[in-house]
């Protein structure tokens, strides 16, 4: 009896036991809530070098060109990210709207499995690292941050617009999917945050990526 | 977790293009090919008037092409791949049509490493690891070990990387 009320108590315990602590995306930044964030006329770091922070435009009238399909609804929205292929493919129900190759985690692993965007900001600021592999960027654009069960928001991981590098097609990034900007506004003003009792588009991400 | 199968589609290659937008969408790099004699053409939205860069009059062996990831972050560097049958060349310009060094239009990457590397042959340049940082890929002719190098365009420098961008 004493032995069976054991292991009914540590079956009980055991998904809190052993829950593993996921590591955050951006290890600076990530300790505080994720909030829109746009400054102005700034500088950011990254690879130790100064780098050149676009300002962000709030502006209705900025020039984003639409994703195919905005009319009409094909079909349920769903975002695939091949990992090994290092590319993102957009669908609506059958229908490919929009594929790009992305960069996703070479310094911290991006995550893999089923997710849901959870938050989207227009900008935020992205900060990581110490000595030689510190990054501080202003800006982020067109920030899309997803979680599951396993992986919560609180860790920080993201697709994102990326002012800082041009190697997509190659892992590059601390766990965040990196697109370029231009697909990277496409994809936001495409995809659906939670409303509505409703969940955020769904994220499929899986592969390995090159080693 | 069971993960949502995905559907079975076969990736478009991201390799080589005769136009290419850059990563913000702000400036347009072109390449126009009129039998052996290749132009190079940056605009500038909204007006679009091409400025041209570069010209040059290729062999018909040889071949001027943009790599996907040609534009600097910045948008103040592009480069361009030319093949030929013994080696590929990769040239920076930049985008203002001035020199890209005190001394030369253009840097052929290629050159420079072949003299300061012998030991290793370029594999690929893949893209841009920051404004003026170039991914170059690279065998040991020793054994064919893969390393990455970064290209400097600022001082033309080659940097040792402890990681290879596959």
């Amino acid at each position: 009896m004493g032995i069976l009320i054991v292991i009914i108590f540590g079956s009980f315990l055991y998904p809190f036991i052993t829950t593993k602590k996921v590591p955050c995306a951006n290890t600076i930044s990530c300790q505080n809530a994720p909030k829109f964030e746009a400054e102005t006329n700034v500088t950011g770091i990254y690879n130790n070098q100064p780098v050149f922070v676009p300002n962000i435009s709030l502006s209705k009238n900025e020039n984003v060109n639409p994703v195919l399909g905005i009319q009409t609804s094909r079909g349920e929205k769903h975002i695939y990210v091949n990992l090994a292929t290092q590319t993102l493919s957009a669908y609506e129900g059958d229908s490919l709207i929009l594929q790009t190759p992305i960069s996703s985690g070479r310094w911290g692993k991006t995550p893999k499995g089923d997710f849901t965007i959870w938050a989207k900001f227009r900008a935020t600021r992205m900060a990581g690292g110490s000595g030689a592999d510190y990054y501080d960027l202003p800006n982020v654009p067109y920030v899309m941050f997803f979680s599951n069960d396993e992986v919560p928001g609180s860790a920080g991981f993201s697709l994102h617009g990326t002012y800082w590098h041009n190697n997509f097609g190659h892992t590059m990034s601390h766990g965040c999917v990196n697109m370029k900007t231009t697909d990277a506004a496409k994809i936001f003003e495409w995809t659906d945050a939670p409303a509505n009792g409703n969940q955020g588009t769904k994220i499929t991400i899986y592969g390995d990526p090159p080693v | 977790m069971t993960s949502a199968a995905p559907p079975v589609v076969t990736p478009v290659q991201f390799q080589t293009s005769n136009t290419m937008d850059s990563p913000d969408g702000n400036m347009t790099l072109t390449l126009v090919a009129s039998g052996a004699s290749y132009s190079l053409f940056i605009s500038s939205k909204p007006d679009e008037q091409k400025v041209k860069i570069y010209e040059k009059e290729e062999l018909s062996s040889h071949k001027l092409e943009i790599p996907y990831n040609t534009w600097s972050p910045d948008n103040k560097y592009v480069f361009l791949k030319e093949s030929t049958p013994t080696l590929n060349n990769y040239y920076v310009f930049s985008t203002t049509g001035n020199p890209v060094s005190d001394n030369a239009q253009q840097v052929n990457i290629q050159e420079l490493f072949s003299q300061k590397l012998p030991d290793y042959k370029i594999t690929d340049v893949t893209g841009w690891a920051g404004p003026t940082l170039i991914i170059v890929n690279v065998s040991a002719n020793k054994d064919g070990q893969n390393i990455s190098f970064w290209f400097d365009v600022s001082n033309q420098s080659f940097t040792q990387l402890g990681t290879y961008f596959n």
